[in-house]
């Protein structure tokens, strides 16, 4: 309670700082809007040259873009440019502020990266996933459950790979394996065969974050859906205790900066 | 005249030399930064694979010639610099870019210099990396040697074309305080609406048109189309239409960029 307290605080100071660029939030949301219905033209354009993507249809393709800008919408508005910065206060040894607080030093790192403004990516999937997929009480309960369960995944990898730093001490590694994540996440992981395919259910987990909430929702399996919060959970815990583990070896950066 | 323009070109070029040297200080980091190339490649490869099933031609591309098509515009893709527009908007936003205006080189061209240092390496390690990727897939097919030649000027104009874009982007800063929302959007509306994920050829015929109103397919599909299907008065046509967008988008950023130092005066630097 106490850091969904400090979380909405977080999204006010942001609101707040926000609101005097509110044209920047609007145009945001355009450029989302832009952005996802490429994607969706570039599938429409797909299919215009072939029928079947190894069993997937348009409609399907649409919901795992869908599926895409909400679950990276939901980490984007709960810890903002946190997603591709975590590593920049690793290696730059400015995580001393969140130490010397009495709040878990990750949870309290995570949320201060709230941003209520980049909530344009959150709504544009949740557009289009009420447009193309049919609304009842089963699709809107994955609508949650998928949109959930994939954000942890995604929140949970993202953690692991931005600790990495601790031990690698760059970047690039980071960068790099978080933007294959999203590129893989892009395509319908039955496109794929073998090692590559098991990869993306396991150290690289991009079916997640498309493939297997679209999956659940056209055809459900408790086995899968057990399968998808199992791999969640333990993926938020391996998460969680590799951070700290990697927190041992952190050196201050000995900044002395003024937050205003 | 004649003299000071070689001094001109000899100024840029030591700043361009400079750039590029400073990139192979860390080259194995560089190198590092641009595995990204592998991942996308082997998706789109294998996405297309998927999409021809049997078939081994589509729209006037057979199999092997489309992987090379999607070796030349991941190979662009990933070589352009995207974070130009950001590197704007930040010496806009910090008004560190009064610092080059007092400089005696242009702030525009400085840009390019420092821009095409990066572009040049990522092409050549993107170029080696996706190659044995392409001779794995494609296996049998040879480009032809036009198709081969013509990358030096295509892909260069290619290349302006875009630093352009993004110079328009991120000069806008000094009345949008923040280009950030355009980079992804502009990169994924150029890769997509300039031929970079499905050949224009293989577009319906209504769309088409499209590709001939927007810049975009002079930066992907004009190299990578050549590349497959090398004809003479083909590689003169495309040539001629980026000479085109080269004088239409210049003329616009140089407009917009005077607009946007008066601006800068009024703010009083």
């Amino acid at each position: 309670m106490a850091y969904l307290k400090l979380f909405l605080a977080y999204l006010k100071i942001n609101l707040n700082s926000h609101l005097e660029y509110r044209f920047n939030v609007v145009l945001d949301f355009f450029a989302n809007l832009v952005e996802v219905s490429i994607y969706i033209f570039f599938w429409k354009l797909f299919f215009t040259v072939t029928q079947d993507i190894n069993g997937w249809k348009f409609e399907q393709l649409v919901s795992l873009v869908a599926f895409n800008s909400l679950i990276y919408g939901l980490v984007d508005v709960g810890i903002g440019g946190m997603i591709w910065n975590i590593n920049e206060y690793i290696r730059e040894g400015r995580i001393d502020f969140y130490l010397t607080l009495p709040k878990n030093v990750l949870a309290h790192l995570l949320i201060s990266g709230a941003s209520v403004n980049r909530i344009g990516r959150l709504l544009v999937g949740l557009g289009y996933y009420l447009l193309f997929v049919p609304v009842n009480f089963y699709s809107f309960t994955l609508l949650i459950v998928g949109s959930l369960l994939g954000a942890i995944v995604f929140l949970s990898w993202l953690i692991i790979f931005h600790s990495l730093t601790f031990w690698l001490g760059q970047s690039t590694f980071v960068w790099e394996s978080l933007a294959s994540l999203l590129e893989f996440a892009r395509k319908p992981t039955d496109i794929f065969q073998g090692i590559i395919r098991l990869t993306l259910y396991t150290i690289l987990p991009a079916a997640f974050l498309g493939t297997v909430p679209v999956q659940m929702l056209y055809e459900f399996s408790p086995w899968r859906l057990l399968y998808f919060g199992l791999f969640a959970v333990s993926s938020l815990m391996g998460a969680v205790g590799i951070f700290y583990r990697g927190l041992q070896r952190y050196e201050s950066g000995n900044l002395i900066t003024v937050r205003m | 005249m004649g003299k000071s323009m070689i001094k001109k070109f000899i100024k840029y070029w030591t700043i361009f030399s400079i750039e590029l040297k400073n990139h192979f200080v860390y080259l194995g980091d560089f190198i590092l930064s641009n595995l990204s190339i592998v991942v996308a490649y082997f998706v789109s490869v294998q996405l297309w694979l998927i999409g021809y099933g049997t078939r081994q031609e589509m729209a006037g591309i057979y199999k092997q010639e489309l992987i090379w098509y999607l070796l030349v515009v991941q190979v662009i893709h990933f070589s352009v610099d995207y974070t130009l527009m950001l590197n704007i908007e930040e010496d806009v936003q910090s008004g560190n870019i009064t610092n080059y205006l007092n400089k005696p080189y242009s702030y525009l061209l400085y840009t390019y210099c420092i821009s095409s240092g990066k572009v040049v390496l990522n092409l050549i390690i993107n170029f080696s990396i996706s190659l044995l990727m392409a001779l794995f897939f494609a296996k049998s097919f040879v480009p032809p040697l036009g198709g081969v030649l013509q990358l030096f000027p295509i892909l260069f104009l290619g290349f302006l074309i875009h630093f352009i874009l993004q110079c328009i982007c991120g000069i806008a800063a000094f009345w949008l305080e923040r280009a950030t929302v355009f980079v992804w959007v502009l990169n994924t509306v150029m890769l997509v609406l300039g031929g970079g994920l499905i050949p224009i050829d293989a577009w319906p015929d209504s769309l088409k048109p499209l590709a001939d109103y927007t810049p975009f397919s002079a930066i992907f599909y004009y190299p990578a189309k050549l590349f497959i299907h090398f004809k003479f008065d083909l590689f003169l046509h495309f040539l001629a239409g980026q000479i085109f967008w080269v004088f239409i988008l210049g003329s616009l950023l140089l407009l917009e960029y005077r607009r946007a130092i008066r601006k800068l005066d009024i703010n009083g630097g």
